[in-house]
């Protein structure tokens, strides 16, 4: 009976991975739910804020801003990226995919240094042997919008320091919870162009028609354009950053929780597998002895 | 002419209210209180701490907003966005003066905190600050 009980000790263990992924599975769904409305929530505000800053933008052309100067002054080759990952594993080939967009860009971009936010992509980019400059691996699980400061005023700070020609970020843009791409944006200095950026999704409404409007009628703006301006733009690449952050939480657990689901079915299937596979087996030693007896009986006749 | 505006107020949280059948609406602007009516202008204004009046067909209701921008457009789309907002009925005194405390207690400890924290803390005071005025406010008239 050696070989049933070699499989019956695989079954048992196929249902224990199974009860693990399935408690994974529901851990990461309760999570899920909170990290895409967080997401989907905070997308409103996203896109007027960018629908203001595209319109203000636009009409005041005059206005110089160092984080949308897109003269750049110096002999600047170095980029930036910011690296948004997760911290741990067992999400699929989300991260994987993230990494081979990396790959791919930094081919054509080599001279690129980085911010990693995210334990996983630390690991990656040190093992390739890029230069990483600082690491916010030990941001909380929720995350909240002051945290998130301490990144975007420093970035703000490198890039006002003319340490980089261009700041970017990758990171996992959530489309649902089936489907997750990797993304790279730039997010200094601030193209006005890309603020209409359809493929993120979020300025799909604002129409041409609004824009000349916006351009040719009186628009009151108090205190004045300058001002508001310039006390804009750094906020929104601090929200922006704070959302991509968010977005990327909300594509980490749909992908674990879908990654935990496969697990949790592959494991049944091996289970159903293995069953068929020792039922047949026991089957076959009752045939057997059952052959063995009937010989047995018939030969002392 | 137009009749209504189309207003919603938005926080990074999510939409607070929306209604497209506002009569007017009066808000602290950077640089004075305003009043918006249906044809009004385009306008574009920083708004200070403190509490919008939105009347809907003749009946007021009050917002509490802190931090943020209103944006009225051609179309009459009113748009204010703010770090926070909720209607001033909802304001509770009791956790108003809760968070301040707590706000005030980390702040007492000042030297463990990391630069953002102290921010926080200092953010939510303010707000606590401004948001016991309304609610006091709020409780004598009604």
């Amino acid at each position: 009976m050696a070989g049933t009980r070699k499989i019956l000790s695989r079954i048992r263990s196929a249902k224990n991975i199974s009860q693990i992924t399935k408690a994974m599975e529901m851990v990461s769904a309760s999570k899920m739910k909170k990290a895409q409305e967080a997401a989907l929530n905070g997308q409103p505000y996203s896109i007027h804020l960018r629908q203001i800053i595209s319109s203000l933008l636009a009409l005041n052309k005059s206005v110089n801003h160092p984080l949308i100067n897109e003269v750049v002054k110096f002999e600047l080759k170095t980029n930036l990226c910011i690296c948004v990952t997760t911290n741990k594993g067992l999400c699929g080939g989300l991260n994987t995919n993230h990494f081979r967009m990396i790959n791919r860009w930094l081919k054509e971009n080599p001279d690129t240094d980085f911010i990693t936010i995210g334990k996983k992509g630390r690991m990656f980019l040190a093992a390739i042997g890029v230069n990483i400059i600082a690491d916010f691996s030990d941001l909380p699980e929720n995350i909240y919008f002051e945290q998130t400061l301490t990144i975007s005023r420093y970035i703000q700070e490198l890039f006002r320091g003319k340490q980089y020609q261009k700041i970017y970020l990758s990171f996992n843009h959530f489309i649902s919870t089936l489907a997750q791409k990797p993304k790279l944006v730039q997010i200094l200095p601030i193209d006005p162009h890309s603020l209409k950026d359809e493929d993120l999704g979020l300025l799909k409404e604002l129409d041409e028609e609004q824009e000349q409007k916006f351009q040719t009628k009186e628009y009151i703006i108090e205190p004045n354009a300058k001002t508001i301006i310039h006390w804009l733009l750094p906020y929104f690449v601090e929200l922006q950053l704070y959302h991509f952050l968010l977005e990327n939480k909300a594509s980490e657990h749909s992908a674990r929780m879908v990654a935990m689901k496969n697990a949790s079915q592959n494991a049944q299937d091996v289970m159903k597998q293995l069953r068929l596979v020792y039922n047949k087996m026991r089957q076959q030693q009752i045939t057997m002895e059952l052959a063995d007896i009937i010989t047995a009986t018939s030969s002392i006749q | 002419m137009r009749k209504f505006i189309k207003l919603s107020i938005i926080t990074p949280t999510g939409t607070t209210f929306t209604n497209s059948n506002v009569e007017s609406i009066n808000a602290p602007a950077s640089e004075g209180e305003i009043t918006i009516l249906p044809n009004h202008t385009p306008i574009f204004t920083k708004l200070n701490h403190g509490e919008i009046k939105v009347k809907i067909e003749g009946k007021e209701s009050f917002f509490t907003i802190f931090q943020g921008f209103l944006n009225f457009d051609i179309k009459g789309n009113l748009t204010i966005l703010a770090d926070n907002a909720q209607r001033s009925e909802e304001l509770n005194i009791e956790a108003i003066k809760k968070a301040q405390e707590a706000a005030a207690q980390a702040l007492s400890e000042k030297e463990k905190l990391s630069a953002t924290e102290i921010l926080r803390a200092e953010t939510a005071i303010r707000r606590a600050i401004m948001e016991l005025k309304i609610a006091e406010k709020r409780k004598i008239t009604h």
